[in-house]
């Protein structure tokens, strides 16, 4: 257990650095906050995720669904990457559609927190401690690239 | 006072049926906000579209009297579309909504509950009683009070359309994400009533969503209420105080050689008092329809346009006609390819 909490604090330190050192450039940060910090196996998990413009002047930003605006990356205690759910193996395979809206986002302006359901990409009945992470593309006029955003812990109780 | 005629008698006297007295007047009235409301009998009341309205028929019927029946009369409530209503309401999967008639029986009890929807000056709302007085006579009486009703005026919507597009993705889109090409945006207008901190808010009802893959498989992606994926509804979020856009897209994969979407749908302004007590619902000001379409074909790996796009917005029309719908669309996954 010690091994395990030892090396996800050393995943954290790690990333933190990575993003540390994109937000120097990055046009937005991303911060991302639980919904509840721990779930019954098989009930719906849902983050939120805030988009702000950290940069120092207007960018335009789209609110359309999590499914393709973020990527999530969900690892256990262990640092190993979560189970995909059937929604997301189709996901891979099948064309995505959605209405997005918008927004032009002047410097220090946030878009409408983003729900995504953890659950629908990511089989998380398996009880223990999950590590979750979204990132999200810069659009290539603003200069390409990924902005990831912070971690958070969530258990799954039994 | 009881009277008794006839004979002088000492105890016991004889039995006889009492003379019944003249029939007293019974005086309904009307309060507002529920039965430990204020009496608003006879005054004019100032309120606004969309304004949540409690109402209690008061009143007191002397002994020997019996009830009958009760009724409110609230202007607006036959008139199509009706400009009072019971409610509006949206299902907690957003598959359903609409508003919510003030049916004879919900105006035959003692509290009536309603919104009035429009602007609108001298309603009288009437409660009527019917009962029986003591000389066994069907007797009717009223109440009344009058509304003056506040709320947005002129309103309007201008669009801008954009370009169908393909974007990078690859997505088949009417629109793009990065701002340079917005696919409808929509700009809302009104005279605002004063006094109010009132929102505008969109309802996106879709007609036709539809995708022709590899020019055989047609299928429907669904209609109605297009539900927001932050939040379910309103359709769309306020970009700004008074605006809003669309920018659908489609995405491209590799297992398909052609991607052809038409999309049809009708767009409600609707505007909220933002009143908390009493609290307030979304009333409608008006609609446009709007559309697209757009045929993507892939040639070795890249996506292009196949001949020349359709895009169109119809004026926008005032109308107090709510959004009502049974089904709903949502972001999602289409058909896999043929």
């Amino acid at each position: 257990m010690k091994i395990s909490l030892a090396r996800m604090t050393l995943i954290i330190m790690a990333v933190c650095a990575s993003s540390s050192v994109r937000s120097t450039t990055a046009p937005f940060t991303l911060t991302l906050e639980p919904g509840e910090n721990a779930v019954k196996p098989g009930s719906e998990l849902k983050v939120y995720v805030t988009l702000r413009n950290s940069s120092n002047r207007a960018i335009y930003m789209s609110v359309g669904s999590g499914y393709v605006d973020y990527a999530i990356e969900v690892h256990d205690s262990r640092g190993r990457p979560a189970p995909d759910t059937d929604f997301a193996r189709k996901l891979k395979e099948r064309a995505y559609y959605s209405s997005d809206s918008v927004f032009t986002l002047q410097p220090g302006e946030s878009l409408p927190k983003t729900p995504l359901i953890v659950t629908k990409f990511y089989d998380l009945s398996r009880p223990g401690k999950y590590l979750i992470q979204t990132n999200r593309a810069i659009p290539k006029e603003l200069g390409g690239g990924v902005v990831k955003s912070n971690f958070i812990t969530i258990t799954v109780t039994n | 006072m009881t009277i008794y005629t006839g004979q002088i008698c000492s105890n016991p006297c004889p039995t006889a049926n009492p003379a019944p007295s003249a029939p007293a007047t019974v005086t309904p009235a009307i309060l507002l906000g529920g039965s430990s409301g204020t009496d608003i009998t006879d005054t004019t009341q100032n309120v606004v579209a969309g304004q949540q309205i409690v109402l209690y028929g008061k009143y007191t019927l002397p002994s020997g009297y019996t009830f009958s029946s009760q009724s409110w009369t609230v202007p607006g409530t036959g008139s199509t579309p009706p400009t009072a209503i019971s409610n509006f309401t949206v299902g907690s999967d957003f598959t359903s909504g609409g508003p919510v008639s003030l049916t004879s029986s919900r105006l035959s009890q003692q509290t009536v509950t309603f919104y009035f929807v429009a602007a609108a000056n001298s309603q009288q709302v009437t409660f009527t009683l019917n009962y029986v007085d003591n000389q066994s006579h069907n007797q009717t009486a009223t109440a009344t009070a009058t509304f003056n009703i506040a709320g947005p005026s002129n309103s309007g919507v201008a669009t801008q359309l954009g370009q169908v597009a393909i974007n990078p993705g690859p997505y088949l889109q009417f629109g793009s994400t990065s701002g340079s090409n917005i696919g409808i945006n929509f700009t809302a207008s009104a005279n605002q009533p004063a006094g109010y901190s009132p929102v505008f808010k969109w309802v996106n009802l879709i007609s036709n969503d539809t995708v022709v893959l590899n020019g055989t498989q047609t299928t429907s992606l669904g209609t109605g209420f297009d539900v927001n994926p932050s939040g379910g509804y309103p359709s769309f979020p306020n970009v700004t105080a008074n605006t809003t856009n669309d920018n659908p897209k489609y995405q491209l994969l590799p297992a398909c050689t052609e991607v052809k979407r038409t999309f049809d749908a009708q767009t409600y302004l609707m505007w909220n008092a933002s009143l908390t007590n009493p609290a307030s619902i979304d009333v409608p000001l008006g609609s446009l329809t709007w559309g697209f379409s757009g045929d993507a074909v892939q040639n070795s790996g890249t996506w292009s346009l196949n001949g020349t796009p359709t895009k169109y917005a119809a004026g926008f029309t005032n109308s107090s006609s709510y959004p009502t719908w049974t089904s709903s669309h949502s972001n999602g996954l289409g058909p896999a390819c043929p």
